[in-house]
């Protein structure tokens, strides 16, 4: 069939689910009331003061069918309501917020896809030796620790017991550099990328610095997994008859693990890798609230309401859509990458 | 023992001898493995706190409600371990004189609150994991022994909702749910029935297939319409007041069941394609009868294992929502609520606030991961013989 | 007499599992002599295919080898696979000593084309021959530029103002030549290795694989294969039976092994497709003139393929002759009932009575001697050695020794 002929059906496939997506986030709205309804289609501060004609005007005491034609319509608008904890139009809110979440998530990916592998090979090669029962223990360890306690337990020690730097995006110095500065432009809303640009090289480092702790939670709980299911696939690819066929071709050891059996090990394990991008989200929320970073995650949990005030609707509505969308594409890639990695699917 | 009662006897047992030695190998496997050992044992810790957490833990005089903490004051910082219990009559009536592992901010016994969290973690972990999974494997088997258009749906259904991290769905359902909800139990006896009752009206008709289900539907809706019509509405009608813990329940429940929907379907596809149950049928087996004797024990496991699994990341799930303020309220025996107090003092000075209630998570997730983990090695049939 | 380049003396292994140790080889005697093809045939669980394993010593855990020794002639010079080590061991493996698999799908990597998988082995052993072709290559390549046929000068002088792409080559060719012949010369020297992996620079490396790709189309070609220039860029998933066998025979005789180890080849395939491998492995035998150890337990092909035969039993050779012998007056009562049990036309179906015996306790002394109509009382005590009891007909049994 091919590799393009798969990727478009791909495609075409997703849009249905995409749809379903909306169609699940709009039944939860139908668990409120109209009034609450209504601010999911505000788009500033005025508006909110006149949610009877909201009411009218999106129909919103209709039926479900109107509503929702009007939902899918607001949604392709960019409309996804105003939110209070930003004070801002939903959308451009998670706009602006996508590059604390995006820099954070994009450190610990690399490491958990890679060192997981590593780890899993490893484990896999060495079956029942002691560095397969570390690593497997540690693993286990990982996936049993909340991941909030674990940022609370570094927080304590390097910040309070070490006196190391505040748990938070970035010192003041270098916040108050970007926010304020007039030599400061913000290209891509990364710290790191923009220190680079704007030819600071030691804001760069510092957010780095700052990212060490988050880093190392996420990669903790998130790495087990990985580590897991590489593992029971290197041991299933090490029992198939292509090992000692490339044994008796000569092959080194390490390149009959390399070539041979990695190879196939991987394919699990990008559909793994790919699920737990996607659900890098849900680190997210509670990282970047224990660590004070202003990404995507801690809004929503404001919005949520936690903190004891009226939750902000459009907010989590809209923060729940975004993670479906992004769990729907990441599907997505990983399929292809499927198709791409293993010959067999692509015969659809 | 007469001749005729020790042959029978020997029978039996020459009967379930291979289920003997099997049972054996099993049990030699989990002595084998320290792991699972381990994770018994906590696990068996943690029902004997659960059980006897009214011994162990008192609650103080005088309180209605014994999964709410009781408080010392509302003193804002923090005691540490074996501070003195000072105001509160209640506790100190109960048998408390001081606080063993220290209080809160506003003074919540911490002791107190890990032992009645013991019962909060098991309601949530074992309550939403075992109806997810009766609602998963009813939804699960039905979309896959029938296959066609309502697996499809299913399927598209399931897709849908696994389309949503869960953490995150359950915020949204969580804040969705209003405070008093009037449920329709009539509702979900009607979608039950279903299911159930075209499986049940097919066995004893003897018909199988599409046409069971159907005849099945037709049969329900006949039966609510008549209801109606006689009794003016659906069966019951009941309404429940939501606390705090029972809408995470419910979000939990709701994100939770179709990862087994889909698995229990994987597994009945696989072995619908395999011969035994083509033989079943051709003896003539009803629908009901292929179901309970030979897909069900066999698909089950999967399930099991990973029902598990999921109690230890469902706990984790709720104590991330008690921690953001989403899940329990404040002073609910809860471990993740009480270290979501801790977040002003993230110091080493009051590492008893979040040191504490975290390992008693901890523990109890590893716990079951590691019993988990035992029941996957021990059940996967092609690892059994090495 | 031809020399034998093949020795197995004395091979005993053993198979540590949960329900004991199965004593799968218990003194193993073969040998294979040059340009022969020795038929080693037996029912399920004898030992024969582990017995092919283990001349390339390949038994995968929990079976391990305990004792005896696999010779080969490897230039010249005896070579015991089991004292040597793993570096001299990969040498041969693939190269000298190479094994046709049971199973060609499970044999190819699903994940690498046919092509890559032959191209593997070439490019593993033989690297130098390889890059000596290139040069070849590259050398006639510049020939061609250096003095062009009268057309092609004509239009070189047309076109002088222009800068052909041919003279970027000629400068490329003249590189990639230089590279090549150093690497012949020293092939771990650092630039070498250096060049060899920045992008345009390690074109040279290229080359070398193509020349690879070119022989694997020829053996594919060899294979009888229609088409190889198709198929050599199949997967595995893509190919029948037949043709992934074929795959599989190529990779193993790519580097023109002195010894190829066939276990049953044929078996995982339809009978059809069965004797056009079996006529394609005798001819390449001729052409590649190597000498082939075919495992298997089909007596129809044992006679069909060897020209000498070694009968197995739970782990022993009982009989080692040629096959007309073996066939006409099999000595071993083992053998005689075998070729009994042959079903004929008009005959009675005759089968061996009794079953194989457990090896994880087999039988003391002989270990036919519970199934054999001629058991003496010496035999369930000790083990016979393998006597010549006539010319070039060797069997392990008491009827033909003297006791004692």
């Amino acid at each position: 069939m091919g590799l393009a002929d798969f990727v478009v059906r791909r495609i075409l496939l997703m849009i249905p689910t995409l749809i379903g997506v909306t169609i699940l986030i709009f039944a939860v709205t139908q668990l409120f009331t109209p009034e609450q309804r209504a601010t999911l289609y505000v788009t500033n501060e005025k508006q909110m003061n006149n949610i009877p004609l909201l009411i009218e005007q999106y129909h919103l005491n209709e039926s479900i069918f109107v509503q929702y034609s009007n939902y899918v319509q607001q949604l392709l608008q960019g409309n996804l309501g105003f939110s209070q904890t930003s004070r801002a139009p939903v959308l451009q809110t998670i706009l602006r917020k996508i590059p604390a979440t995006f820099e954070v998530v994009m450190m610990s990916i690399p490491i958990i896809i890679f060192l997981g592998i590593f780890l899993g090979v490893v484990s896999a090669v060495h079956r029942d030796r002691p560095i397969d029962h570390v690593t497997r223990t540690a693993a286990i360890i990982g996936t049993s620790l909340p991941s909030f306690w674990l940022g609370i337990i570094l927080i304590a020690v390097f910040f309070s017991g070490l006196g190391w730097f505040l748990p938070e995006r970035a010192s003041s110095w270098a916040q108050n550099y970007i926010d304020l500065s007039h030599n400061w432009t913000t290209y891509t809303g990364l710290y790191t990328v923009d220190g680079l640009l704007n030819g600071k090289p030691d804001i760069t480092l510092d957010v780095l610095r700052h990212m060490v702790m988050p880093t190392i939670v996420l990669v903790t709980i998130q790495i087990a997994l990985i580590i897991r299911v590489m593992r029971s696939s290197m041991l299933e690819a090490l029992g198939k008859g292509y090992i000692t066929a490339a044994k008796a071709k000569g092959l080194t050891n390490t390149e009959v693990i390399n070539k041979h059996a990695r190879r196939n090990a991987l394919i699990p394990t990008i559909t793994v890798a790919g699920l737990l991008t996607a659900g890098m989200l849900t680190g997210v929320v509670i990282t970047e609230t224990v660590f004070n970073i202003d990404g995507l995650g801690r809004w929503a949990v404001r919005a949520a309401g936690g903190g004891g005030i009226v939750p902000d609707i459009p907010a989590v509505l809209g923060f729940a859509l975004l993670s479906g969308i992004i769990y729907v594409v990441s599907n997505l890639i990983v399929d292809i990458l499927y198709a791409v990695v293993d010959p067999r699917i692509r015969l659809g | 023992m007469s001749t005729k009662e020790r042959s029978r006897f020997s029978d039996f047992r020459a009967g379930i001898a291979p289920a003997m030695s099997d049972f054996r190998f099993t049990l030699r496997k989990i002595r084998k493995s320290p792991l699972s050992i381990v994770g018994i044992i906590i696990v068996a810790i943690y029902v004997g706190m659960a059980i006897f957490a009214p011994w162990i833990a008192p609650p103080a005089v005088g309180t209605r409600d014994p999964s709410m903490i009781w408080n010392d004051g509302y003193a804002l910082p923090p005691k540490p371990p074996g501070s003195p219990v000072i105001i509160n009559e209640g506790a100190r009536n109960a048998g408390y004189t001081s606080h063993i592992f220290g209080t809160t901010q506003m003074q919540y016994d911490i002791f107190y609150g890990c032992i009645w969290g013991v019962r909060t973690a098991f309601r949530i972990g074992v309550l939403v994991i075992a109806i997810a999974l009766i609602i998963g494997i009813l939804l699960g088997s039905v979309s896959g022994f029938y296959g066609g258009v309502i697996d499809e749906l299913m399927m598209r259904f399931t897709d849908i909702v696994l389309a949503f991290p869960g953490l995150i769905l359950a915020m949204a359902l969580v804040i969705a749910l209003p405070i008093v909800w009037k449920i329709d139990v009539g509702y979900l006896l009607v979608v039950l029935l279903l299911f159930v009752g075209p499986l049940i009206i097919g066995h004893f008709l003897k018909i199988r297939g599409l046409w069971t289900f159907l005849i099945g539907v037709a049969g329900v809706v006949a039966f609510v319409a008549l209801q109606t019509f006689l009794l003016g509405t659906t069966i019951w009608t009941w309404s429940l007041e939501l606390g705090q813990l029972d809408k995470v329940l419910i979000a939990l429940t709701l994100v939770g069941w179709p990862g087994y929907t889909r698995v229990i379907r994987g597994e009945i596809l696989r072995i619908k394609g395999e011969d035994y149950i083509e033989a079943s049928k051709a003896v003539g087996c009803s629908d009901l009868r292929v179901i309970t004797k030979h897909i069900v024990p066999n698909s089950i496991y999967p399930v099991v294992i990973m029902a598990s699994l999921d109690i230890g990341s469902m706990v984790l799930t709720a104590a991330a929502l008690s921690f953001l303020g989403i899940g329990s309220p404040e002073g609910y025996a809860d471990w993740g609520q009480m270290i979501s107090l801790a977040r002003n003092w993230m110091v080493l000075q009051y590492w008893y606030v979040f040191i504490i209630p975290g390992i008693f998570i901890f523990v109890f997730v590893l716990g079951w991961n590691l019993l988990g983990d035992a029941f996957r090695d021990i059940l996967d049939p092609t690892l059994r013989r090495k | 007499m031809t020399e034998k380049i093949l020795d197995i003396q004395d091979l005993r292994l053993n198979f540590y599992t949960y329900e004991g140790v199965v004593q799968a080889l218990d003194g193993v005697n073969l040998s294979l002599r040059k340009g022969e093809t020795l038929g080693v045939v037996g029912e399920t669980g004898c030992g024969k295919s582990v017995t092919g394993l283990s001349v390339l010593v390949l038994v995968p855990p929990p079976g391990r080898i305990e004792g005896g020794k696999i010779v080969i002639c490897e230039k010249g010079k005896p070579v015991d696979m089991l004292s040597e080590e793993e570096d001299t061991l990969r040498k041969i493996r693939g190269k000298h000593v190479s094994m046709v698999f049971q199973d060609p799908r499970s044999a190819l990597n699903p994940v690498y084309t046919a092509g890559d998988q032959i191209i593997e082995v070439l490019l593993h052993h033989r690297r130098k021959a390889l890059a000596l072709k290139a040069i070849e290559q590259l050398d006639r390549q510049i020939q061609q530029e250096k003095a062009p046929s009268a057309k092609t000068q004509e239009q070189k002088e047309k076109k002088e103002e222009k800068k052909t792409p041919k003279e970027n080559a000629g400068f490329l060719a003249n590189y990639y030549r230089k590279r090549l012949k150093r690497y012949l010369k020293h092939p771990k020297a650092l630039d070498i290795r250096v060049s060899g992996k920045i992008p345009i620079l390690r074109g040279w490396k290229w080359l070398i694989k193509e020349e690879a790709k070119k022989k694997a189309v020829n053996m594919l070609r060899i294979m009888r294969i229609p088409d190889p220039e198709r198929v050599v860029g199949m997967y595995p998933h893509e190919l029948s039976g037949g043709m992934a066998q074929r795959v599989v025979i190529a990779i193993a005789l790519a580097c023109s092994p002195e010894i190829l180890i066939a276990d049953e080849p044929t078996t995982n395939l339809d009978v059809t497709v069965q004797l056009q491998i079996l006529n394609l492995i005798r001819e390449l035998k001729e052409e590649f003139d190597s000498s082939i150890i075919y495992v298997t337990h089909d007596m129809g092909v044992v006679a069909e393929m060897s020209d000498r035969v070694a009968v197995m039993y739970a782990g022993n050779v009982v009989e080692l002759s040629g096959v007309l012998q073996t066939f006409r007056k099999p000595l071993h009562p083992y053998t005689q009932a075998l070729l009994e049990s042959i079903p004929r036309h008009g005959f009675p179906f005759k089968s061996i009575e009794g079953t194989v015996p457990s090896l994880i306790n087999p039988p003391k002394g002989c270990r036919f001697h519970d199934r054999c109509h001629y058991a003496m009382d010496v035999c369930t005590r000790e083990k016979p050695r393998m006597v010549e009891a006539e010319e070039d007909h060797f069997v392990q049994c008491f009827l033909y020794q003297p006791v004692g």
